[in-house]
């Protein structure tokens, strides 16, 4: 792929990540606890960890979570995001990069840090240790959710070749 | 080497249920009864009710009115006149840093540990 062409998938991925979001945000699935989610937009990323460079995935991760924050959420509920897709994208390249595991690994391992980092900025943010209760049905929703993602992902990847 | 991933994965997603089972059954039973249901109302305390003392107290929020009930060392929200009334629907809460909300009136009832503080061992 040639320079003009990277930048081209990269910018498409990132907007594609951002309609992802905003789908998501339209199903009310947190209705018990706050956080329990799909994570759609985290198929795009995987996709751009398999198939371009780790910095290009990392631009198309914290470039979607700074327009989502801007175009649907609060400076609040972009601290929560940045947080989960910081550490979240850090434990998928890592795991992928190690090799001994496949996109779903990758995708539950991800889903599970990013639950895990915005229930520790909340605690920080609150000043309360009370969320604590929140990580029993947080690690399980983003097992759940990881499987899922994790499968389609794996799917995508296989499928799509992006030479 | 692609059935070595699998495995790991597996294992990966079993590690991860197990941990969600495990910190749940932590937190179960660690938990403590409370002693007393703080109410705030915008985040001004208003009404500290001990948990041993039954009764029903109508707590004026200026945008409404919401009765909390004590029982049984439980409080809830036994009647409100806010518009989703969730907070009547979350019934009741007896342990410690359990706490029921009502958005509409800003209210909110927090468990509290025993009168010496809330790490205090509370119970009775």
């Amino acid at each position: 792929m040639g320079r003009t062409k990277k930048l081209a998938v990269a910018a498409l991925l990132t907007a594609l990540a951002l309609v992802l979001s905003y789908l998501e945000a339209l199903i009310p699935l947190s209705l018990a606890v706050p956080g329990v989610k799909l994570g759609l937009p985290n198929l795009v990323v995987i996709f751009a960890l398999y198939r371009l460079r780790p910095g290009a995935a990392a631009g198309i991760s914290l470039l979607r979570v700074a327009l989502a924050g801007l175009l649907f959420g609060n400076g609040l509920a972009l601290a929560y995001s940045a947080a989960g897709a910081v550490f979240s994208f850090l434990v998928m390249l890592g795991l992928k990069q190690s090799g001994k595991f496949g996109c779903v690994g990758v995708s539950v391992a991800g889903a599970v840090a990013h639950n895990l980092a915005q229930i520790l900025t909340a605690a920080l943010l609150l000043e309360t240790g009370r969320l604590v209760w929140y990580f029993p049905v947080l690690c399980l929703s983003g097992t759940v959710a990881g499987v899922c993602i994790g499968l389609l992902a794996a799917l995508l990847v296989k499928r799509v070749d992006l030479k | 080497m692609k059935q070595k991933r699998l495995k790991n994965d597996i294992l990966l997603i079993l590690a991860l249920l197990l941990l969600a089972g495990a910190a749940w059954a932590v937190l179960r039973l660690t938990r403590r009864s409370g002693g007393a249901a703080v109410v705030t109302v915008d985040g001004v305390a208003v009404a500290t009710l001990p948990l041993g003392e039954d009764g029903r107290f109508p707590i004026d929020t200026g945008t409404g009115c919401n009765t909390v009930e004590v029982s049984g060392g439980r409080v809830r929200v036994a009647d409100a006149d806010c518009p989703d009334r969730l907070c009547v629907r979350s019934g009741w809460a007896q342990y410690t840093g359990e706490s029921i909300v009502c958005l509409p009136h800003k209210l909110v009832v927090t468990v509290r540990g025993g009168a010496a503080g809330p790490d205090a061992v509370a119970g009775g």
